[in-house]
């Protein structure tokens, strides 16, 4: 009972920041309105990072700020509850498409990752390990796949903790360059969805670029990366025998039981919800309410985003893996876009 | 013996199914009722 409590201050804070996020839009809209002006419309999910950036910064590294810690870490938790909760949102036939053109990418994605972050780990001298885990978190989904391979590989902490805060500041440098470029180049709802769920590495930042775009790109943002997060046994699975093969790191026994222990299981729930709403289950109020859980849960998720990015801790990894991920990242989020452009134009998203 | 635990991924799937099944109940109380935004 009293662990249950521990996460109490931290969920508050959660909750304050994205309610707080939701207040200034609402705010701004209101006094738009009131005084006849036009302000910039700029979306609750961006306010709630940029509190959440703000407190933890100003107060991240005091003795009294610990105590909010295990509560700002539930966010993932609010992601995956919304990410299900979507699924009522998502007809199994749009799932099929999206999710299996999402796939072909991952793979596309994939090789791209390990043979771009192999070379250019080698060519600034990064330890071979940590090269594993930057192409496993730009390749699949970000921090969850860097904390499973860790395990898998034997890897440093140090190496997990650096390639964790890499694929962290890609990630929130993405926030802010990925919308923008996307309206630069008139990209529709899909194409933007898809390369936001397929270009940004950690879930809770994925969804996010996605829903700063639109609505519907933050849906196809969300399905895309669950596709993306769908494979991630596999590739930890690959890493594991690899290094496994080279006596750096144990055996995989039943490579069935290793690929269902890593597979996110949430992916199930939001198939399963998916499918619930496909067969006419859910009438239109259950719908509805449904779908605005799910943002709630998703607000959670964006204060979490700007809660735990302390700037100072990223500093501290150095900056040569810094440079091979935004080189990497910048390579493979251009050339991902180039793919699904071209998509588009053959088959249509 | 050892207990088996199941783990947080389990768990958020079980909390998303409770509340997908806590709002298709209500709306039999509550035929109209929407969640607000």
């Amino acid at each position: 009972m009293k662990k249950w409590f521990g996460y109490l201050p931290g969920v508050m804070l959660l909750a304050i920041v994205g309610y707080g996020g939701k207040l200034i839009e609402h705010s701004i809209a209101i006094y738009g309105k009131a005084h006849h002006l036009t302000l910039p419309n700029i979306e609750y999910v961006l306010w709630a990072i940029l509190l959440g950036l703000l407190v933890s910064n100003a107060f991240g590294d005091d003795r009294f700020f610990t105590v909010f810690k295990p509560g700002i870490g539930t966010y993932e938790m609010f992601l995956k509850i919304g990410i299900i909760l979507l699924g009522s949102r998502f007809i199994l036939a749009d799932v099929l498409k999206l999710g299996g053109v999402s796939l072909v990418m991952v793979a596309i994605e994939l090789g791209m990752a390990i043979v771009l972050m192999t070379w250019l780990g080698k060519k600034f001298g990064l330890p071979p390990k940590l090269i594993s885990l930057l192409a496993v978190g730009s390749s699949v989904c970000g921090v969850s796949a860097i904390i499973a391979t860790e395990g898998a590989i034997d890897a440093d902490e140090k190496d997990s903790s650096t390639a964790i805060a890499v694929i962290l500041s890609t990630g929130a440098l993405a926030l802010f360059t990925f919308p923008w470029i996307g309206h630069l180049l008139h990209l529709g709802n899909s194409v933007f969805g898809l390369w936001a769920g397929l270009g940004v590495d950690n879930t809770a930042e994925a969804v996010a670029t996605g829903a700063l775009y639109s609505d519907a790109a933050g849906k196809i943002a969300v399905l895309a990366k669950t596709a993306r997060n769908a494979t991630i046994g596999f590739i930890v699975l690959g890493y594991a025998l690899y290094w496994a093969k080279q006596g750096l790191a144990k055996e995989i026994g039943n490579k069935g039981s290793f690929l269902w222990k890593k597979f996110p299981k949430f992916v199930l729930g939001f198939l399963a919800v998916s499918l619930l709403a496909s067969m006419g289950t859910f009438d239109h109020n259950q719908l509805a309410s449904l779908a605005n859980l799910s943002r709630w849960a998703f607000l959670f998720t964006f204060a979490g985003v700007g809660l735990k990015t302390n700037v100072r801790d990223m500093l501290k990894q150095g900056v040569q893996p810094f440079i091979v991920g935004l080189l990497g990242e910048g390579v493979i989020a251009a050339m991902t876009l180039g793919l699904l452009v071209l998509t588009n134009k053959m088959i249509g998203l | 013996m050892k207990k088996a635990k199941l783990s947080l991924d389990w768990w958020t799937v079980i909390i998303a199914s409770a509340i997908v099944a806590g709002v298709c109940l209500y709306s039999r109380v509550q035929p109209h009722f929407t969640f607000p935004w």
